[in-house]
């Protein structure tokens, strides 16, 4: 096989991308497309517009935008508060490792959606249970990777750092933190990714605004082109966020992966 | 000019009568079996032996990360018990900071240990110019060669002006032509600011090329089997150090001692 550039790959997707969307609009404009199915373009226009200037039952667009970003933020916030401390600690103690990881490693593989009706009948329908719901499932993924990345560090390096005269704290600081620093972000963005995707599952617990909670209720009033418009933006903020974290870890970790 | 601190005059280190076991579940590993090994200050001393001798293990306590089962090890008249900047550490490869640019490594054990920056950072430019990396201080580790990231190993622990150069193998994954040069480098470092060095390899010709003295070890337990003094005269250089009649008399007494 020939081999292309990294530009050429690149230009492809964009170009796989452009046609997919010029084929939406070439069925749209035929007016092949049913709007309660599959929608054309000019129903998703006008759902957007709908949204954005009416809201939906009650609560304007971006105030469903914002209850989904704050839980999933909340979510994803304690989980790093709570998941790269302990994942350090699994990580520097072979003890705690083996007192702790075991449940983690259990509760890994449970789907979060499995733990749905629990979690609403522990924390109530409110805001409880949806940040728990999503605190969960970034916290197992976290705490692993960041133990992963503690354990990873190179022994030689940590002795060559003790040769150097550093102290015990001095070598957790400025040798074990910056060397599991790629998985940590690895994690976190990964983490967040789980998280905005877990909104919708946290937003099946009776919500009463956000995205999730928008394009569940859509559906059952058959709104098909709001139900798109809510997946679209859902799979837009998606990106963003991924996009952010993927550019600060590519700046303070230029030098990974390198060595 | 002075990094560490209470640094006295160079030391010597005294490994008297060292035995190393470990105990493990499947039984007792006689590591090193008396052990004796002197060396002066700005000396050059070699350890040469059968992969598994133990000679890493003997480096290893020298540096402070194990202690022995039996004997003592000094340097001057303090035992070594733990870790320290007076001893430099060279593995063989190189324990960067990959987040670190080649300057921010040198500093980094003299910065960590509180030294002013007014004092580590004409001592770093001085040492990155001694090992050859003068122009790559903005540089990072990844952006260096095999050989240049040992050059910056080499730096970072000289800067602490150590008693004495730890160096396992410190060559032994180097290309032909690059660890040529590297020998230059330790030996033009002997010439300027004359380091004591326990040197570690399992290369004759480089053990001969570079030392004073040299110790041939046998298998494990690793004992030492001879002793052997290199009056090759310095400076030496390696195209006519190695023809000349005495160093190839020499390799083949290390030879010899080897199939001990």
């Amino acid at each position: 096989m020939p081999s292309h550039s990294e530009g050429f790959y690149r230009i492809v997707s964009v170009a796989v991308v452009t046609l997919a969307l010029a084929l939406w609009g070439a069925l749209s404009a035929a007016g092949l497309l049913e709007t309660n199915t599959f929608p054309p373009v000019q129903a998703i226009w006008e759902a957007l517009s709908e949204l954005l200037t009416r809201g939906y039952s009650g609560s304007p667009f971006y105030v469903q935008i914002m209850a989904s970003m704050g839980r999933a933020l909340a979510g994803f916030g304690l989980a790093v508060l709570f998941g790269v401390p302990l994942g350090i600690w699994l990580g520097s103690s072979r003890l705690a490792d083996a007192v702790i990881s075991p449940f983690l490693t259990f509760m890994r593989p449970i789907p979060p959606i499995a733990l749905v009706p629990l979690f609403t009948f522990y924390f109530g329908i409110g805001e409880g249970s949806k940040v728990a719901l999503i605190f969960m499932t970034a916290f197992l993924y976290l705490t692993v990777n960041t133990a992963a990345g503690v354990k990873g560090i190179p022994h030689d390096l940590i002795l060559a750092s003790q040769s150097l005269g550093l102290t015990g704290r001095q070598i957790f600081s400025h040798v074990v933190l910056p060397a599991s620093l790629p998985h940590i972000l690895t994690g976190m963005r990964i983490a967040m990714t789980l998280s905005w995707a877990l909104v919708v599952a946290a937003e099946l617990i009776a919500a009463q605004v956000g995205l999730g909670y928008l394009i569940t209720d859509a559906t059952t009033f058959f709104r098909i082109p709001l139900v798109f418009v809510g997946i679209l933006t859902i799979g837009l903020i998606g990106l963003v966020l991924e996009g952010i974290l993927l550019m600060i870890e590519r700046r303070v970790l230029h030098w990974r992966g390198k060595q | 000019m002075t990094i560490t601190e209470a640094r006295t005059a160079a030391l010597p280190l005294t490994i008297s009568k060292v035995d190393r076991r470990f105990e493990g579940l499947s039984g007792t590993i006689h590591a090193l079996s008396n052990v004796d090994i002197t060396i002066a200050p700005s000396e050059i001393v070699s350890i040469v032996g059968p992969s598994g001798c133990g000679k890493s293990t003997l480096l290893r306590m020298v540096a402070g990360f194990d202690v022995p089962t039996e004997g003592r090890i000094l340097l001057g008249d303090r035992p070594i018990t733990a870790p320290g900047a007076d001893r430099g550490i060279v593995f063989q490869h190189p324990q960067l900071y990959p987040w670190l640019n080649v300057f921010d490594n040198v500093v980094f054990g003299p910065r960590m240990r509180g030294v002013p920056r007014n004092v580590f950072t004409p001592a770093a430019e001085r040492y990155i110019e001694i090992v050859g990396l003068k122009g790559f201080e903005r540089h990072f580790p990844y952006q260096l060669s095999g050989g240049m990231r040992q050059r910056l190993q080499i730096a970072r622990v000289l800067i602490n002006e150590p008693n004495i150069l730890l160096m396992d193998e410190p060559f032994g994954a180097l290309d032909y032509q690059t660890r040529l040069e590297m020998q230059k480098l330790l030996l033009d470092l002997c010439l300027d600011i004359a380091p004591t060095v326990l040197f570690i390899t399992h290369d004759i010709d480089e053990a001969v090329f570079i030392s004073d003295r040299i110790y041939v070890m046998s298998a494990r337990p690793g004992r030492i089997v001879e002793v052997l003094d290199v009056p090759l005269p310095r400076p030496r250089v390696f195209e006519e150090a190695t023809t000349n009649e005495l160093f190839v008399k020499l390799r083949l007494q290390v030879l010899k001692a080897l199939k001990h």
